[in-house]
């Protein structure tokens, strides 16, 4: 599309600004439909976010710049083109926000020459969060625009801006969704906005059993009301006002109905999955709505894929067998299959295996019905989006009504694809309102024991029935469970994930008796004696050294797979001597880690002399050897992006309540932007390892130890082997400090000062002056915030990460997302 | 090596040229210039260490006397045998102690049988760097001087820097420290001209600070020789070291502490300190109370017994020594044991105002240290008698005895 290019005629530059118009309208609603229908933290959802912001930039654009070329002549026909209410829909605000706007500035072009402290102005009121993103779209708007009006195409320009994510949250300020961050589940446990990788798209029934419900979707009306807002808008700013008005906002149902109508032609699109024709769920309520049908949920974590090779395994999907190399394996849930079959898992992870298997089934029987659409979606090209529409609408009509009550699994497959593959005509603007509450409501009653929503007899697998109606009693193999459970204590996706009825053991399992829970309401499994962690030495086979330090030797090493073996240098211990059992302890507290940002702990000898404890290996080099020794130079947002993962990752250990007490450079690892966090915990080991860093009356201080110690660490050091030194949460936060020091610096703190220098000058409270350091004021007040010399004044890593979550980015480069870690390819940030 | 092909015609510069710079400039404290006046000491210095008669001539514009002059003659003659050194080169001996970031042990370099002490720092940095250390290292060859340790060269080898210098038999200052309890007044003034000789050396003809003073970095041998070593040399080296030690006794100076600029001034609160230390026979910091001074000098028994108690370490924080360093009123040495000269002496050079404390200069020409230099003391004697050691002949590599 040429658009432009200069238009001789008045009519063709309005027809070409009327197509364009439609491609907006379709590109906005599934741009809509991704954040509030997807996972917006899986990493191909935001992709496909930022693919579709991208590509409304350069429709508005071209809009403008047509416009702009026929200048008075078009005001008359295109005063309302482009619209201002839709841009500012597609940027991301909130109802309130955008009417804010409207009632301020009449146009886009006029929204255009504000300045960003003006736009702040305009926005006072709105969250942070949206000022921002208005800003950056802003910017995104105008470069390009200039692009245009130069008239290269502003290929390179990078034109998304991030916008997920907040679609939920409207009105209220919300902490970022975060598939693994504990806290922040916690902190939101009664916020319905915290859905996470779990989508249980629940239509209000219209079965008494789900009184439930009923209950829950009046507590989140306004969030209805907000939708309905938008969806008003929405269809005025299309044009497209068949359906009826919204009879009141109060009723959900209706807005739905509303929705639907207006976005029709996307309905087809599997993501409607679990809700099948979306009308049904209108049911009585709605009149306009066809059929009530009944509502269901739908389980939809996407699977994380990684390739592995070195297993012969039969997928489990296909149930054929798989070669070297062929597979993938789900981080999380293991789940194998096919790198083929990929694309038709469904987002299952963690789902039960009876559920798997009656998706399986189904999907086998019905074969083609549920065919992805992955080939239309994928289309950059601005057709793309009426390509998608004739494709699924048959797909979508095709679909027998019994499908919606499988429990979602058919559905939810759809669903993947919609995120993870990325395929945007999904955007189906589902139940996304119900999501929310319904997740909400979930997680209230997660404790108590929930039920699924009645099924209806259509139910076609009896399997799932059962399966539906006790939940969480089904059981996966038990290595899933355990992955779960595990899970299940940390982050609040997978907190959420183990209300989700997945994890929770199943009838005769045991509960958890030493994980310190905190909610007692999800029972976990937990009855895994230390033996199990316990690794024979001689299974283990260790190849080169790859790193030494104060614990021992770090090898690469061979466990049922790649391992590092860090072997602990131990002299005569006896088998039961206390520090030997304090290593058995702690060791056993590092099983309760699971997050993406933290080295996999998979199980440690125990056996003295033989001490050894084994990780996965970490790919990659150490920010140390990136900082120090290759000198890589760390732009703003890259420093950002990995502060953010280290918060996550440090704020993940914290909830669980492990110190990392050894936080620095050389125990971070980047694997192509994504930071693992190694060694926590294990400080204290130090204590067994003979002469390790005391000599006669010495103490040996490691190059840029010190740095990492808060000032009452080193008041605390004492020239003698037994450290016996106050490490804590805030002792770990001051580290952190030290490793975003270098990481923006490039350097050691107090650098080329000797050891006694520092000792006394940290345990003054003396901090590396930041006068030379070219840095935003934000970054450095982090800075001095971690190296408080109180600790009470060192912030916790869920404030840190919210803070570095709000630093302004200049230019932005793949923006983190939540989570923050990147997406799979390599070339995303590093 | 790479100086071989550097011509002599320096070497005949006088000294007084050769020293623009006069001492080292106050903010030497960053490596980056710590390697610069390294390699700007090889351009000063720059000249072949092979040849003999070419530092004969330099050795005769230094202030030697015919003995000193005669045995770094010897010390020069015996390392042009050996050339390059290399890991193969050597037989261990045994172990000498532990020096700051690695060990040193005495060694036999095979094919001429010289006793030399190797010093093993363990550096795990890349090849650039380790050949930067030992190019740093290399100044060490224009160190001639009867009060800096002799140096054979370094290499690296197996993920260690080697520096192989001139084995010491008397050990360090500390050592015999431990066995002698206290050292008598008399050897520390000479000790403390011969130090103080050394580190003007350093700082006239090298532009080296030493940075590290303190009694376990002076060594002495069976001829009476009193040298210094361990040298700030390379910058380099300095930052690459992996593990710094720090023990219940810190000789830095306040000023060093607190960050700020330092300078020379601060090697000479360090040595300050360590008088204290060895005519007292404990660190000290915390300062004794009078009970302590009581039992260290009421007896008026000279050796062993007094020495032992004030060693054993005291349950002091790092932080809280330290500290006391830079807060508290510095050390004196007791009243009426010590000569005033001698306390005067201390007095000046442990003032807590680097500006305050009494320069090298000033101290060379302090009565103290003039009666030191007039009095003669046998230190060759009294190495042997503390240190059971045979007097020996120069150089006494010939026979090796484990210390």
């Amino acid at each position: 599309m040429d658009a432009e290019s200069g238009y001789e005629f008045k009519s063709d530059a309005i027809q070409m600004i009327e197509t364009i118009q439609s491609m907006i309208d379709v590109s906005a609603d599934r741009l809509e439909g991704l954040r509030t229908q997807c996972s917006t933290s899986a990493e191909l959802t935001q992709q496909e976010i930022r693919t579709l912001e991208g590509k409304l930039v350069k429709h508005f654009s071209r809009q403008l710049v047509i416009k702009a070329n026929f200048g008075e002549e078009l005001q008359g026909e295109l005063r309302d083109v482009p619209s201002l209410r839709q841009w500012l829909r597609v940027v991301g605000l909130s109802v309130d926000a955008i009417e804010a706007v409207c009632s301020r500035v009449s146009s886009l072009e006029a929204l255009r020459d504000r300045s960003e402290h003006e736009l702040r102005a305009i926005l006072c009121g709105a969250r942070d969060e949206e000022v921002r993103r208005l800003g950056r779209a802003m910017q995104r708007l105008r470069s390009y625009t200039e692009a245009l009006a130069r008239g290269d195409g502003g290929v390179d320009l990078p034109l998304y801006w991030d916008s997920w994510e907040q679609r939920h949250g409207r009105g209220s300020p919300r902490a970022r969704e975060d598939r693994n961050h504990k806290k922040n589940a916690k902190i939101q446990g009664n916020d319905p906005k915290n859905r996470n990788l779990w989508v249980f798209n629940m239509m209000p029934q219209t079965t008494g059993d789900d009184m439930s419900y009923c209950l829950k979707c009046k507590s989140c009306k306004p969030q209805y009301k907000g939708m309905s807002y938008r969806d008003n808008s929405q269809s005025s700013a299309v044009g497209n006002t068949e359906g009826s008005p919204p009879a009141s906002p109060r009723e959900p149902e209706i807005e739905y109905t509303q929705r639907n109508n207006n976005t029709h032609h996307n309905h087809g699109s599997p993501n409607v999955g679990m809700g099948g024709p979306r009308s049904p769920r209108v049911g009585n309520t709605a009149p306009m709505g066809p059929v009530s049908v009944g509502g269901c949920m739908a389980h939809d974590i996407a699977h994380r894929f990684t390739k592995t090779f070195n297993m012969i395994a039969t997928c489990d999907f296909c149930d054929k067998q798989m070669l070297f190399g062929s597979g993938l394996k789900c981080k999380e849930c293991k789940f194998k299959c096919h790198r083929d079959c990929e694309s038709k898992v469904p987002p299952s992870c963690g789902l039960p295996q009876a559920f798997v298997n009656a998706f399986k089934e189904k999907f086998h029987k019905d074969g083609k019905k549920y065919r992805l659409f992955k080939g239309g979606y994928y289309i950059p090209s601005p057709s793309a989006g009426r390509g998608v529409v004739t494709s699924v609408t048959p797909t979508r009509r095709a679909r027998p009504p019994a499908q919606h009550h499988h429990s979602g699994n058919p559905d939810s497959s759809s669903t993947t694809s919609s995120c993870n593959s990325s395929t945007p005509s999904s955007p189906a603007l589902a139940p996304a309102p119900p999501t929310p509450q319904s997740h909400h409501h979930y997680q209230l009653n997660a404790g108590r024991r929930f039920h699924f929503p009645d099924v209806k007899p259509a139910i076609s697998s009896p399997n799932h029935t059962s399966a539906v109606q006790s939940p969480a009693r089904t059981t996966p193999d038990t290595k899933q469970d355990l992955t779960a459970s595990i899970r299940s204590e940390g982050s609040g996706r997978v907190s959420l994930s183990g209300s989700g009825s997945t994890d929770s053991s199943g009838p005769g399992r045991d509960n958890s008796v030493d994980l310190p829970s905190h909610d007692d309401r999800w029972p976990r499994q937990n009855s895994l004696s230390m033996k199990e962690w316990d690794i024979p030495y001689d299974e283990l086979k260790l190849y080169e050294v790859i790193g030494a330090g104060r614990f021992g030797t770090v090898y690469r090493g061979s466990w049922h797979g790649a391992v590092a073996v860090k072997v602990l240098h131990v002299h005569a211990l006896n088998d039961h001597c206390a520090p030997l059992d304090t290593f058995k302890h702690e060791v056993a507290t590092f099983r309760k880690t699971r997050h993406e940002n933290l080295v996999l702990f998979m199980g440690a000898c125990m056996k003295p002399p033989r001490l050894a404890i084994v990780t996965s290996l970490c790919k990659g080099m150490t920010l140390y050897t990136h900082i120090h020794l290759r000198k890589d130079k760390f732009t703003a947002n890259k420093s950002v992006l990995v502060a953010q993962q280290i918060s996550q990752g440090m704020g993940y250990l914290h909830a669980r309540g492990i110190i990392h007490k050894d936080l620095k450079t050389k125990n971070i690892f980047l694997e192509n932007g994504k930071v693992v966090i190694t060694d926590f915990g294990l400080f204290s080991v130090t204590k067994l390892c003979f002469g390790n860093n005391a000599r006669g009356d010495s103490l040996g201080i490691p190059s840029g130890w010190l740095c990492y110690l808060a000032p009452e660490l080193v008041r605390a050091l004492r020239p003698h082997a037994s450290l016996h030194l106050p490490f804590s949460k805030q002792t770990d936060v001051y580290a952190f400090g030290t490793v975003w020091y270098e990481l923006l610096c490039g350097e050691y703190p107090f650098k080329g000062q000797p050891a006694e220098a520092i000792i006394w000058q940290v345990g003054k409270g003396a901090k590396q002056s930041l006068a030379n350091m070219q840095a935003s004021r934000d970054i450095k007040d982090i800075l001095m915030l971690c190296w408080s010399y109180r600790e009470s004044e060192r912030p916790d890593f869920p404030h840190l990460l919210s803070t570095l979550e709000k630093l302004p980015r200049k230019r932005l480069a793949r923006s983190p997302s939540h989570p923050v870690h990147l997406s799979r390819s390599a070339d995303s940030v590093f | 090596m790479s100086k071989m092909s550097k011509n002599k015609l320096n070497l005949t510069l006088p000294p007084g040229s050769i020293d623009t710079a006069p001492a080292v400039t106050p903010s030497n404290m960053t490596p980056q210039l710590k390697s610069a006046t390294a390699s700007e000491r090889q351009g000063l210095a720059g000249k072949s260490k092979t040849s003999i008669e070419a530092l004969t001539e330099r050795l005769e514009q230094i202030e030697m006397d015919d003995t000193q002059r005669r045995r770094i003659e010897v010390f020069l003659c015996q390392k042009e045998k050996i050339g390059e050194l290399s890991d193969d080169d050597f037989e261990k001996l045994g172990e000498l102690g532990q020096g700051n970031g690695g060990v040193v042990m005495k060694v036999r370099h095979k094919s001429t049988g010289l006793i030399m002490a190797r010093k093993l720092i363990h550096l795990e940095v890349k090849p650039a760097i380790k050949k930067q250390i030992i190019r740093e290292l290399k100044v060490l060859h224009e160190c001639n001087f009867a009060h800096i340790v002799g140096f054979y060269g370094a290499f690296y080898s197996d993920g260690e820097i080697s520096i192989c210098m001139e084995y010491m038999d008397g050990g360090s200052l500390d050592l015999i420290l431990k066995k002698a309890g206290r050292i008598p007044e008399s050897v520390l003034g000479t000790i403390t001209s011969a130090v103080l000789k050394g580190l003007s050396y350093l700082r006239d003809k090298h532009a080296i600070m030493h940075r590290d003073v303190k009694p376990s970095n002076i060594l002495v041998n069976s001829n009476g020789e009193i040298k210094i070593c361990d040298f700030g040399v390379s910058g380099q080296l300095i930052d690459s070291m992996a593990n710094s030690f720090v023990g219940t006794r810190s000789y830095m100076s306040p000023e060093r502490l607190q960050g700020t600029h330092y300078s020379v001034q601060s090697d000479i609160w360090s040595l300050g300190l360590s008088l204290v230390e060895m005519a007292i026979g404990m660190y000290p910091i915390p300062p004794p109370d009078a009970k302590t001074l009581a039992s260290i000098f009421g007896g008026q028994n000279e050796d062993h017994s007094p020495g032992q108690a004030p060693n054993s370490p005291r349950p002091m924080a790092i932080f809280e020594l330290l500290d006391y360093i830079v807060n508290e009123p510095p050390p004196k040495l007791p009243t009426g044991v010590f000569s005033d000269e001698f306390t005067d002496f201390v007095d000046r050079c442990l003032k807590k105002n680097p500006d305050e404390r009494a320069d090298l200069k000033t101290l060379m020409n302090h009565g103290w240290i003039r009666s030191a230099d007039a009095e003669r003391v046998d230190i060759a004697g009294w190495v042997c008698k503390t240190m059971d050691l045979m007097p020996s002949t120069p150089n006494s590599n010939v026979s090796p005895f484990s210390s």
